[in-house]
């Protein structure tokens, strides 16, 4: 859906990473030809990303000097103090030059609103955003699978029809808006669970506590969550599943006299849990982004939510490298999902 | 490995994490529930902190934390009148250069040491000599010549030009020198350094970005401990998700709410709404008169606006009771002028002047004036047959002024008038408004006590000498030359009802030009937590607001913790119930799980 | 076969497509969901086209409104109010416009770039190909949420930059199937016979190429609307998308920020999102009977 990107597309039934390995159809020379092609491939999307962050952010239009001075009166010597502290008095070139030597040495440079590293505002809002989309996407993943399996197996029964149904429903609800009833109705009208951030003040400050203070918080989003995300790993795992019950080694099994279920679990499943291994995978890269979504509508103080706030602010500089993280964690979750194909997919050896 | 193994291993895992996600749920509660001792007021903000370094701090959340950690010597009251702060009295020289301020005795920081005169004249010395942080302050320090302390009671401060205003209302944090002068450069974020070392109230201990910022009392505050121990800034980036937390207790004043929330918090038990004047204006900024210094024109501003007559017209064809009764839903006041009606001193409302709402009038106005129909019903210029089409911006993330936008076009649509809304960013908005490329904009600000600030921006003195628009301290290019005349003399007029009748004189000027008309002024809009808390000093001390206050928080250093013992939160039998169906449910998944194994185990 | 008619090459081209569409239809039309999904589609889109006839647009005035604030559903007003006492319903039937036509726009836009792009990749090939590839491929790799809300950031918010950032996030994927279809296309004998007749790359692509691409196309389609239709909700309700125009997602961007939730206005927030929901199922439903149609492997799987 919207959310968790990378999982987009549950419908089609294809592995993205599938169709791309295959330009010409030409015999390769191996894995380090492979290997080379796709890391080259993905460098040089890191360095689009990385130029393009840059220019990208400063078409936004507006002095930022307006914001940091938001409805208070300016005298143009402030002005200038203020941007020669941002350092928005050098040139373009010296600007653009500090910004790439910057982001490869993990110096982000500093936030417009919170006049602080953004490698430090990173360092602290990971967690959150991990925690957060991490436990949603186990969920989803075990969840998705596991119906999945069943109701690929017994195609066309009421238990399929029944999940398929759910799934594409929850599935077609926008995530904001589940996330808004699953407030109104568990939040504010049965009063279970808080509705807001990650913690509260007042809990006391050791671990376990903490902890449970956090799982408390955590069950309305990690609910929204994989409520909108499950369905496409159904989806792909019942897919998947019904390709290999065509084959013919599994008529085989059965004429063997193996039991149906022992078919399943020895057989089928195995097989057909293969080409879904490398979706697992690129759903890591979006474990990263979050779900800028998810984070809003609960005020989750992790990565997607400060995405938001410093779109509106506009913080360029945290959105610079908010940007460049989020694109290459999915690039390097791909490249990653490619390489795991290569020992998957028999087929990807032979055609290079 | 075993592939089913594996998918075993997930199942199980599966249940795990149910179980202990239930686990956390019911355990939670009752962790939440253990009562520390602290009293703390919790308050629900969605503002980061920009720095806390009291000189150049931008934000409304540090200037709460500054206005806590810190003091003045001149403190704002409850009714914006001055009274002793840092300093018990103060004296201005005849010619109105040399203030001498004595020194409160017995002060001390919160490390321990003596607040003495020393340290007030280290904090102005700083706005003189430091660069940075003079270029920061520039309006005020630009003014001041020398600070000096002859002794430990005595501060004596000297001025380029009378300004008695600036003076007494300019909020100057004293900062201690035995600190701050360890830092290589004060005008860095040295001072962000926690806990802060301040005289005031409630210092800042603790902060974690987006999530809360911690103040802790100052037991040995001259002027006595604060009720609460410690006051916290919880993060709510949502207000309903703020609102939430207040009903459930989780946060005590929570600010910022729109009307269908106050709607369902009143009436509630243990909550207090607090819908007080507030200090801000929503306007709409005409663009009539896009001129620089030496009277070079720019921008594309449509010349109709350049009438008088068409801009009174267009006033007047503005139901502001309306507005303020559909997107304000009764909670503001329709707007006469800059300065609003909560200061009451300054505030000109405006008497029989007022145009009062009348489309009629107003078609009549611009009929009488020449600007003819076309066949189209769209006006046109008399001379140049030009249609009256204007281009009406406002800020895109704002869906009150979209509400705004659309009953304002929909009444100048009856008056003849073409508008086009359109959404625009506000940082595109500010560009475009300063290049002077734009019809009518929307335009906001919050006022302080000292009405200088705000006139000051609409006197021919701040008028951009260039026309690329990075200029930007005129508000509208308005330039008057009475109108400045009367703002030079209210700003040394030492008499406060002589300066008032001055700065009412200003309002009545520009409420006749209309360079912007002023829509409403918005109320504040706030609930407590009022089993936790009471006697709370408001400000204006009758029928006040409790954040936004100004000078001194008045609010947070009164409120008292209430004995009543909060029972708010869930009842107890929905933790039982759920913990049950937690139970039942885990208990079943670890059932299944194990039944699974087994059978599979013997089947293999 | 086809040679023995005595008939133009033209009308017998049609006579083949009309078989094979008459083929696909009734493919189609065995599958339930799909006609289930395309039964809700027409309805909605119905209702969408026939909203001024059933709601007049004055509805939508606010000078007008008679209604009071965030009022709960009555006879006046089956759905009740919002915030300046509108319908409720008039709103969600005339934001269906909305949502539909910039859900639609989009697609069209990413799948005509998509289509063109991919089509000329895959038959003009060399470094073009490759740079063509390439670009697809980032575009598809870079998280499209991300991108969006960045792009609409830059671009400002008005309805056709919300069209465009979307279409700019979709394209990427329709490439990627119409180059390697037709990269299949172009193995095919009957292609090296067509070039080895002298026909243009023009010739080529349109007549021999884009024909046997589309089905996919459409396909594909059917599955790209309801993302677009999710994404423009999601943007509008973070507040990205223009507040002068009524769409399903900008009525839920007031609902939120006029303080719904807390109000407890679920007549204001259940319309527009279960709107959204119905959209996104047909679609859904309709696309995935029509990826049966055209993908065999699938076929039978869907009762």
């Amino acid at each position: 859906m919207t959310d968790g990107s990378s999982t987009a597309d549950g419908a089609s039934t294809e592995a993205p990473s599938a169709g791309r390995s295959r330009p010409g159809g030409r015999v390769s020379s191996g894995f380090g030809r492979y290997l080379f092609k796709h890391v080259g491939g993905a460098a040089v999307s890191l360095l689009l990303v990385l130029f393009s962050s840059f220019f990208i952010f400063r078409l936004i239009a507006g002095d930022p000097i307006d914001q940091l001075t938001r409805e208070r009166p300016v005298s143009p010597e402030e002005r200038a103090a203020m941007r020669a502290e941002l350092g928005l008095d050098q040139p373009m070139w010296q600007q653009f030059w500090d910004y790439i030597t910057g982001t490869l040495t993990m110096d982000l440079g500093e936030s417009f609103q919170y006049r602080r590293p953004i490698f430090d505002l990173i360092v602290e809002r990971l967690p959150a955003t991990l925690i957060l989309s991490g436990t949603g996407m186990v969920l989803a993943v075990v969840l998705g699978f596991w119906i999945g399996t069943r109701a690929g197996w017994k195609q066309g029964t009421r238990f399929d029809k029944g999940h398929v149904a759910t799934g594409l429903l929850l599935y077609s609800a926008p995530t904001f808006w589940l996330g808004m009833i699953i407030i109104l109705v568990f939040a504010r009208y049965l009063g279970l669970f808080p509705v807001n951030g990650m913690r509260s003040p007042s809990t006391p400050p050791d671990f376990w506590s903490q902890a449970a203070d956090i799982g408390y918080h955590l069950v309305l989003p990690v609910l929204t969550y994989t409520a909108v995300v499950y369905a496409g790993y159904l989806m792909i795992m019942r897919s998947s599943l019904l390709d290999e019950i065509g084959s013919d080694y599994l008529t085989t099994a059965r004429a063997k006299g193996l039991r149906d279920d022992e078919v399943r679990r020895k057989h089928a499943v195995p097989n057909a849990l293969l080409p879904t291994v490398t979706l697992v995978f690129l759903a890591l890269g979006g474990v990263v982004n979050g779900s800028i979504v998810t984070e809003t509508v609960f005020s989750w103080p992790g990565l997607g939510s400060l995405f938001v706030q410093s779109i509106f602010y506009p913080d360029r500089p945290v959105l610079q490298a908010l940007f460049v993280l989020f694109s290459s964690s999915t690039i390097l979750a791909v490249l990653g999902a490619e390489i795991l194909y290569w020992f998957i997919d028999p087929r990807i050896r032979r055609s290079g | 490995m075993n592939p089913h193994a594996l998918m075993r291993r997930c199942l199980s895992a599966a249940a795990a994490l149910l179980l202990s996600a239930g686990a956390l749920a019911v355990a939670a509660p009752s962790a939440a529930a253990q009562e520390n001792d602290t009293d703390s007021l919790l308050i629900a903000t969605d503002q980061e902190v920009d720095t806390f370094n009291p000189f150049k701090r931008r934000f409304v959340i540090t200037y709460n934390t500054s206005l806590m950690t810190y003091e003045t010597l001149v403190r704002m009251g409850a009714d914006y009148e001055p009274e002793p702060g840092l300093a018990t009295e103060w004296e201005e020289s005849e010619d109105g250069l040399t203030w001498t301020f004595t020194i409160r005795e017995g002060v001390e920081w919160s490390d321990g040491e003596p607040l003495t005169a020393q340290d007030v004249a280290y904090t102005y010395g700083l706005l003189i000599e430091n660069q940075a942080i003079r270029d920061w302050n520039i309006d005020f320090a630009g003014n001041l010549v020398s600070a000096e302390a002859p002794d430990d009671t005595t501060f004596v401060l000297t001025l380029a030009q009378p300004s008695p205003w600036d003076v007494l209302t300019r909020e100057v944090f004293v900062v201690p020198e035995h600190v701050w002068s360890t830092y290589p450069d004060p005008s860095a974020d040295d001072a962000n350094q926690l806990p802060l070392v301040g005289s005031g109230p409630f210092q800042v201990t603790e902060y974690e970005t987006g999530e809360f910022i911690t103040l802790e009392a100052n037991e040995g505050y001259w002027d006595g401990a604060p009720g609460f121990d410690e006051v916290v800034f919880d993060y709510y980036e949502e207000s309903d998700a703020a609102v939430a937390a207040l009903e459930a207790g989780e946060v005590d004043i929570v600010s910022g709410l729109n009307p269908a929330q106050i709607g369902a918090l009143e009436g509630q038990d243990g909550i207090t709404v607090n819908n007080a004047q507030g200090r801000r204006y929503v306007s709409l900024t005409i663009n009539y008169n896009s001129v620089t210094k030496d009277g070079t024109e720019f921008g594309d501003g449509h010349p109709a606006l350049k009438d008088p007559i068409v801009r009174q017209a267009m006033h007047m064809a503005i139901d502001k009771q309306e507005l303020v009764d559909t997107v304000l839903d009764g909670n503001g006041q329709p707007a006469t002028s800059i300065i609003p009606e909560i200061f009451e001193q300054y505030h000109w409302d405006g008497g029989d002047a007022v145009l009062d709402f009348d489309i009629e009038a107003a078609n009549a106005l611009l009929d009488e004036a020449g600007y003819v129909r076309g066949d189209d019903g769209i006006r046109t210029m008399p001379g140049t047959g030009e249609p009256l089409s204007f281009r009406f911006y406002q800020h895109a993330d704002s869906t009150d002024y979209a509400t705004i936008a659309q009953f304002v076009s929909e009444w100048w649509a009856e008056l003849g008038l073409e508008i086009t809304p359109e959404a625009i960013e506000q940082g595109t908005l500010n560009d475009l408004a300063y290049l002077g490329e734009f019809d009518i904009a929307f335009s906001g600000w919050g006022v302080g006590p000292n009405p200088t600030e705000q006139l000051g921006m609409h006197t021919c003195a701040v008028l951009p000498t260039l026309t690329d628009g990075t200029e930007r301290s005129s508000e509208n290019n308005y330039c008057n030359a009475e109108f400045d005349a009367l703002h030079e003399q209210q700003k040394v007029e030492s008499d406060p009802e002589a300066r008032a009748e001055l700065v009412r004189e200003q309002q009545r000027l520009m409420y006749e030009d209309t360079p912007v008309i002023y829509l409403y002024y918005q109320n504040v809009l706030e609930a407590y937590n009022s089993d936790k808390i009471t006697g709370m000093t408001m400000q204006p001390s009758e029928g006040g607001m409790i954040t936004g206050q100004q000078g001194y928080a008045w609010a947070y250093v009164t409120a008292q913790p209430a004995d009543a013992e909060d029972e708010g939160g869930t009842p107890m039998w929905v933790w039982i119930a759920v913990a049950a169906a937690v139970v039942v449910v885990a208990a079943g998944a670890i059932v299944f799980v194990l039944q699974r194994r087994k059978t599979a185990d013997e089947r293999e | 076969m086809t040679t023995t008619t005595p008939v133009s090459p033209r009308s017998l081209r049609w006579a083949r497509r009309r078989q094979s569409f008459t083929r696909s239809w009734n493919a189609y039309r065995s599958q339930r969901t799909g006609m289930i999904g395309l039964f809700l589609l027409a309805a909605i889109v119905i209702l969408a086209l026939a909203a001024p006839i059933l709601v007049d647009e004055s509805q939508l005035s606010v000078t007008q409104a008679t209604g009071g604030r965030m009022e709960p559903p009555s006879a006046g007003f089956p759905l009740g109010t919002d915030e300046v006492g509108r319908s409720i319903l008039a709103l969600t039937l005339w934001g269906a416009r909305l949502s539909l036509l910039i859900g639609l726009t989009a697609t069209v836009v990413a799948i005509l770039v998509g289509t063109a792009i991919g089509v000329t990749a895959g038959h003009i090939g060399g470094w073009y190909g490759w740079i063509a590839l390439r670009f697809s491929d980032w575009f598809m790799v870079l998280p499209s949420l991300v991108v969006a809300i960045a792009l609409l950031a830059v671009l400002g918010r008005s309805m056709s930059t919300t069209i465009l950032v979307i279409a700019m996030v979709s394209w990427s994927g329709t490439t990627r199937l119409v180059r390697a279809q037709t990269l299949t296309v172009q193995a095919r004998p009957y292609l090296e016979r067509a070039k080895a007749l002298g026909a243009g790359h023009w010739h080529q692509m349109t007549k021999h190429i884009l024909p046997n691409v589309l089905p996919l196309v459409l396909a594909s389609a059917t599955l790209l609307v309801p993302s677009a239709i999710l994404m423009e909700s999601s943007l509008a309700w973070l507040g990205l998308g223009d507040p002068n125009v009524v769409s399903w997602g900008s009525i839920l961007n007031r609902a939120s920020s006029n303080g719904a939730v807390s109000a407890h206005a679920w007549w204001y927030l259940l319309p527009p999102g279960l709107a959204i929901l119905l959209v996104v199922l047909a679609f859904m439903m309709c696309g995935r009977a029509l990826e049966a149609v055209f993908n065999p492997r699938l076929r039978g799987e869907q009762s």
